[in-house]
């Protein structure tokens, strides 16, 4: 593998991260949806359970975030290898 | 509401897939840079490039390290959701719908007497709920067994402490005829034996009463949650 090869598997990482990273803000809001739902039906300890899921899934989020600023400094260094 | 949490389990589940699919290409692209790291060693290249490589292969490290956390803190959160759905069956805020079986994020649900019967239950289920209708059963028969012995036991306690009337006749013989001894301890040892197998089935009865209310008391406290 070249080092431009690795840069492009390397922005396919990124946009994959890209990709994860909505689908768990999609999972987030459907938790925080369905807590909703509960605290309607006053099934308050299954809504507080859910609340904790959002949370966590929130906290992943942060994670994928920090996840890929990493692999774009990878990706830098990456492209700075040529030029070096 | 409980297929709605189901579903929110299982995509999570496919987002720890999906984090676990970029851990394994970014292991790829790890292996990679170290190649290229190598093969610029190999060359006689030290700094520059090679050290920019290594760079980046750290930064991988790193990453993959972040996407384990990831992975371990989505598994957290699916767990939860799972919680959640069982919190729901417990409580009998909802009946429990759809086929464990088919699930892709299928489980092994704990079962409780408040889950709401539904057609389509095996009959494991089936079996288990009758045999908690007939304990049911037997206990209220228990019950009215133990009210009937609290009022024979009662009315066998009463007799036993009813005292004879005292001979009174006498012969005109000069010895006079020994008094009949009394009635009650013709038949005291027999009633003391009823009395105390009634007082003993009362208890258990009483006992098992109680267990039998405390249960209910349970069961309506559950589904008050």
């Amino acid at each position: 593998m070249s080092i431009d090869e690795l840069s492009t598997a390397i922005s396919g990482n990124i946009e994959q991260a890209e990709q994860l990273l909505t689908a768990i803000n999609t999972s987030r809001e459907q938790a925080v949806q369905l807590q909703g739902q509960l605290m309607q039906l006053a099934a308050e300890s299954v809504a507080a359970q859910l609340n904790v899921c959002a949370e966590e899934l929130e906290k992943a989020n942060n994670q994928v975030l920090g996840l890929k600023s990493q692999l774009e400094q990878a990706r830098t260094q990456a492209e700075a290898a040529k030029t070096a | 509401m409980s297929d709605s949490i189901r579903d929110l389990a299982g995509a999570i589940a496919s987002l720890k897939d999906q984090a676990g699919r970029l851990r394994a290409a970014m292991t790829a692209n790890k292996d990679s840079a170290d190649r290229l790291v190598g093969e610029f060693h190999a060359a006689g290249v030290e700094g520059g490039p090679a050290a920019r490589l290594s760079g980046c292969s750290a930064g991988h490290e790193r990453a993959h390290s972040q996407l384990e956390a990831i992975e371990a803190r989505l598994e957290r959160a699916r767990f939860i959701a799972m919680s959640a759905i069982s919190g729901l069956h417990g409580s009998g805020t909802v009946a429990r719908s759809g086929d464990q079986a088919n699930d892709p994020t299928s489980w092994e649900k704990p079962t409780s007497g408040t889950e709401l019967a539904e057609k389509g239950r095996s009959r494991r289920r089936g079996r288990a709920a009758d045999a908690l209708r007939a304990a049911v059963q037997h206990a209220d028969d228990l019950q009215d067994v133990a009210k009937q012995t609290v009022g024979q036991g009662v009315e066998v306690a009463k007799s036993f402490t009813k005292l004879p009337d005292p001979p009174t006749q006498t012969t005109a013989t000069v010895q006079a005829r020994p008094a009949p001894p009394p009635s009650y301890a013709d038949t005291s040892s027999a009633k003391a034996t009823d009395l105390i197998g009634g007082l003993t089935l009362t208890a258990v009865a009483l006992l098992t009463g109680i267990q039998h209310a405390v249960e209910k008391r349970r069961i309506k406290k559950g589904q008050d949650d």
